[in-house]
């Protein structure tokens, strides 16, 4: 049964972190987070809780092998008027469209000093063209 | 603001949503919301005694991960990696932290089985370092009261104006109920108010709040009657009559107690200490003065109170300690 040192260093690796690295992201000695993967060393919760959040990656995983429960089912989709509109002008099919639509609703929160103004048609079009950019 | 903020519809539907009853006070409802929340983290961790150590505590069960940009070149290793992942946030990286914007939370699409389901990006680059650990938990500010995202959609671009909405500004007071999070300051704020016991009670806590955060998230808990006072040229609430005056005051509730008022806008007498240093004619010092030196626009004296003094400069503002001897 894998331990807590496997669970970090599968982790660390798809991540593709060396050692040095992880150590220095959670603020923790490189001799001791190889001691933890090698299973020689047990590590306190909060060393635990340092080395999920360099990772970015949940501290019951970790400590338990509990998978992370993912996003609820989705409800009913509703495309914006705007989205529509530009979904015509870049002839998406609706499965795209939805895409665009999730993309857009990854943003949770911002902290700005700047009043935020509804996404027009054009928006729409220049984050499609932004995606395009970094995914081909 | 409290007052404008508790009659505003969307912080009562905000409180409606988290499960507050309609009749009840909404801002009370959304912090106690949060209070449960933070209460409970504590709970289930048990080893946890610095500001330092909630923020990750809260960061991982609210399931962010904080990634700080300290460069352009940490923006683009960041998108590079996000790409990597297949993950379409890694698109909106630059185009998102504009000038005006300090930090930002993606939820992620493509989540693997261990991976937190968020990312929170905060921008440390240039003069916005300073601003980061309060970013940190306006970040988690909004992930305490998540409930879905009807009150984001669809309205993400930049304007032009200056305009904080009624939920940033729920969520600014979110994040200072806990950066300086009461329970677990308390132990380290003790003896003497000073500027030098605050910063050594800061690096104890959390090194990474800035120094102004500081002052006032340890000056409203430390158990001494005191009032801080962040004097600066400033006219006015009419927009003119330019003076130097206290922007920003805290008074602590021990200080309330002791019938210790100063109100915000007052002009800082020209024989304090407060005013010599910031005409730089003395450096930065304690001085014995007297509450009734203040006055109010109309003219009306401040009781007679004996203060102790103590002054710190940074740049064009002085910061006061006032302190009933």
């Amino acid at each position: 049964m894998p331990s807590i040192g496997d669970r970090i260093r599968e982790i660390r690796e798809a991540r593709t972190l060396t050692q040095d690295q992880l150590a220095e992201r959670s603020g923790i000695s490189k001799g001791f987070l190889s001691d933890v993967e090698n299973n020689k060393r047990n590590p306190s919760s909060e060393y635990v809780l340092k080395v999920a959040n360099a990772l970015g990656a949940s501290i019951d995983y970790l400590l338990r092998g509990d998978e992370v429960a993912q996003a609820s089912p989705r409800g009913p989709v509703t495309i914006p008027p705007e989205l529509a509109e530009a979904a015509v002008r870049l002839e998406l099919t609706y499965a795209q469209t939805v895409e665009l639509l999730e993309a857009h609703k990854s943003v949770i929160a911002r902290r700005s000093n700047k009043e935020i103004k509804r996404f027009e048609s054009d928006d729409w079009v220049a984050l499609h063209k932004a995606i395009k950019t970094v995914f081909g | 603001m409290a007052v404008k903020l508790q009659n505003n519809p969307t912080i009562r539907t905000l409180a409606h949503d988290l499960g507050a009853r309609i009749s009840s006070d909404p801002i009370t409802a959304i912090k106690g919301h949060c209070h449960r929340q933070i209460k409970q983290f504590l709970k289930e961790f048990g080893d946890c005694a610095t500001l330092t150590g909630l923020l990750a505590l809260a960061a991982q069960k609210l399931g962010t991960t904080f990634r700080e940009i300290h460069s352009d070149a940490d923006l683009r290793n960041l998108i590079q990696e996000f790409a990597a992942r297949r993950e379409p946030c890694a698109a909106f990286f630059e185009s998102e932290l504009t000038h005006d914007v300090f930090g930002i939370t993606f939820k992620l699409l493509n989540a693997g089985k261990f991976d937190l389901p968020y990312i929170s990006i905060i921008d440390c680059r240039g003069s916005k370092t300073h601003r980061a650990y309060f970013t940190k938990w306006h970040e988690l500010g909004h992930l305490l009261i998540l409930t879905d995202q009807r009150r984001l959609a669809f309205r993400r671009t930049h304007a032009l104006h200056e305009y904080k909405s009624p939920e940033e500004s729920m969520v600014d007071v979110i994040a200072g109920e806990f950066a300086y999070y009461e329970p677990i300051i308390r132990p380290f704020v003790k003896g003497q108010i000073t500027f030098e016991t605050i910063d050594t009670a800061r690096q104890a806590l959390c090194p990474e709040g800035s120094y102004v955060s500081a002052l006032f998230g340890l000056v409203k808990v430390w158990p001494v009657p005191c009032v801080l006072v962040e004097a600066k040229w400033a006219p006015k609430r009419s927009g003119e009559d330019f003076a130097l005056r206290a922007v920003h005051v805290a008074v602590n509730d021990e200080a309330r107690a002791a019938d210790l008022q100063l109100h915000k806008n007052f002009r800082v007498p020209r024989r304090s200490l407060i005013h010599r240093v910031f005409d730089r004619v003395v450096d930065d010092g304690t001085a014995e003065e007297n509450l009734a030196w203040w006055e109010s626009s109309d003219g009306t004296q401040l009781p007679d109170q004996e203060l102790r003094v103590l002054t710190k400069r940074i740049g064009d503002t002085v910061y006061a300690l006032l302190i009933p001897v």
